[in-house]
């Protein structure tokens, strides 16, 4: 398990709780609501929206930042800061990188969620 | 005990469906029972407008399609909103300290702004700066309380006890509750202590209106019995009341009047008062406790004694302050001061609560350090005297929860 994609100490203090069962089940609903923003940015940047693209990256952020994947959220304040100047050119770069930061949690969640069973 | 205003109600707005689950969750892990959300701002404001439910306070995201966080702060201001509000974004320190400017700019009631995402410890922190809705919504109300209006309060009943349960922490059990004042105003609604206890003391109403709480409260101490419920009654004393020597016969009176047990109150004094003036207290308070009444320092850790004080006062409980319990899962000063202060109640033979216990965290913490009882939301807040019993069900099933989760 590759702990730097997940700091696992962060949801637990957010919810203040180490209940091992409601843990797993938060960390499985970021990645329902995550993929469902990630599949809204995907949308936005194919119209080129850069705003929308930078508006939506801000929310994964802070989702993001909530469960400690702190690479995907740093990937998504690229993002956010780059629609806001709307430069297109780097919302391109950091969209090609996005799914493959959210692909690594996704992974991190699933291993994670059957160790702790 | 130092009361916080109860929180009736919290709406959470934020954009993002995940942060609105982890929120209303932690929230609820803190005891507080009615948590509303809103997806959008203009359907945060119809709660605001059209009200349902009491909302004590909005925690409120900034970066939100459609009305942003900033136009749902004017809107809110126009709206003459009074409850707190709290402020919690993943925009930059500058913006949300701007944006917290603005909102007291408008003159809305802000108890902070914090980052995302936002720990459950520093939420509780928060969300304990809650004074209430009343300093705000009538800012002329404290001083038109003089003497006169206070004591026909007082002669009319409206003074009236809440209860805060105190349990076990070994195994939940409800050993106690402490009596909390209320003014129960037709003209201004229910009036929280801070607006009236000062000058009932300096206007000598003090000792009538503690004697009739009381009364009020060995009276519903009955009625509890009657169901099988049976709980120690602590009442908060003042040192007004403690300089004059025949406050003892007066208190004993109306115990022995209501047909209540000695044994089964306990007086509470703020430690930090105590020490001030310590002859005539210490003569009323002696006397007190050869009668078999029980003695407790209130919010130890906030005054100045000396150890050598506390080892001469005849007292048999020790409360600590809720800012070390609270501060004691960040702040590593706070933690050595709880746990050292608990290991020396426990040593001088007296009983140590924790005041303030506000999430599962605090309670295992202070659980681990061998305290011997807790007081605080996560248990229970103060309540009316008839939602007791209800609430000791609830309570006892809680507990299940609770010692599963250790």
């Amino acid at each position: 398990m590759n702990s730097e994609v997940v700091d696992p100490t962060a949801l637990k203090e957010v919810l203040g709780i180490n209940d091992k069962a409601v843990l797993a089940g938060f960390y499985i609903d970021f990645l329902h609501t995550g993929a469902a923003t990630i599949d809204e940015i995907q949308r936005a940047f194919d119209v080129q929206q850069g705003g929308e693209v930078g508006r939506l990256a801000h929310r994964l952020k802070s989702s993001a930042r909530t469960i400690g994947a702190n690479d995907l959220a740093d990937c998504c304040l690229a993002l956010e800061e780059a629609g806001r100047s709307g430069d297109l050119q780097s919302i391109t770069l950091h969209m090609s990188k996005l799914p493959l930061y959210f692909s690594r949690v996704g992974q991190w969640i699933e291993q994670h969620v059957k160790s702790e069973k | 005990m130092k009361e916080v205003a109860p929180i009736r109600g919290i709406l959470v707005v934020d954009d993002d469906e995940f942060i609105l689950k982890t929120t209303t969750f932690t929230l609820h892990e803190m005891g507080f029972g009615t948590v509303l959300t809103a997806n959008r701002a203009i359907k945060a404001l119809a709660h605001i407008t059209t009200p349902t439910k009491p909302i004590d306070v909005i925690l409120c995201d900034l970066n939100m399609p459609e009305m942003d966080g900033i136009e749902f702060l004017r809107r809110l201001m126009e709206e003459g909103y009074e409850g707190g509000i709290l402020l919690f974004s993943g925009e930059d320190a500058r913006t949300l300290s701007t944006a917290k400017n603005l909102a007291k700019a408008y003159s809305l009631n802000v108890l902070g702004a914090v980052s995302k995402p936002v720990q459950s410890s520093e939420l509780a922190e928060i969300l304990a700066t809650w004074h209430g809705p009343l300093e705000r919504k009538h800012p002329s109300v404290t001083p038109l309380i003089d003497a006169a209006t206070l004591s026909t309060a007082i002669e009319a009943g409206e003074i009236i006890p809440h209860y805060q349960p105190k349990v076990d922490l070994r195994n939940g059990r409800t050993v106690g509750a402490e009596i909390l004042a209320r003014w129960d105003s037709p003209m201004f609604g229910m009036v929280f202590p801070d607006a009236f206890i000062t000058v009932a003391e300096n206007e000598g109403l003090i000792d009538s209106m503690t004697f009739r709480l009381l009364a009020s409260a060995l009276e519903q101490s009955s009625a509890w019995k009657r169901e099988g419920i049976e709980l120690e009654l602590a009442l908060n004393v003042s040192m007004t009341s403690l300089q004059r020597l025949e406050f003892a016969d007066q208190l004993l009176e109306v115990i022995y009047h209501t047909g209540g047990h000695a044994q089964n109150i306990v007086l509470e004094v703020t430690e930090s008062q105590f020490i001030k003036d310590s002859v005539e207290p210490m003569n009323v308070l002696l006397r007190l406790r050869m009668k078999r009444i029980k003695l407790s320092i209130d919010d130890f850790g906030t005054g100045y004694s000396s150890l050598a004080q506390l080892r001469d006062l005849p007292f048999d409980q020790l409360k600590i302050d809720q800012s070390f319990v609270r501060g004691a899962a960040r702040d590593a000063d706070a933690h050595s001061i709880l746990k050292s202060s608990i290991e020396m109640g426990r040593q001088l033979g007296m009983t140590v609560i924790a005041e303030g216990v506000e999430n599962l965290g605090d309670w295992k913490r202070v659980a681990e350090m061998n305290c011997d009882l807790a007081q605080g939301y996560f248990i229970g807040r103060p309540m009316a005297g008839e939602r007791i019993p209800g609430w000791l069900r609830q309570w006892q099933a809680r507990c299940q929860v609770i010692s599963n989760k250790n």
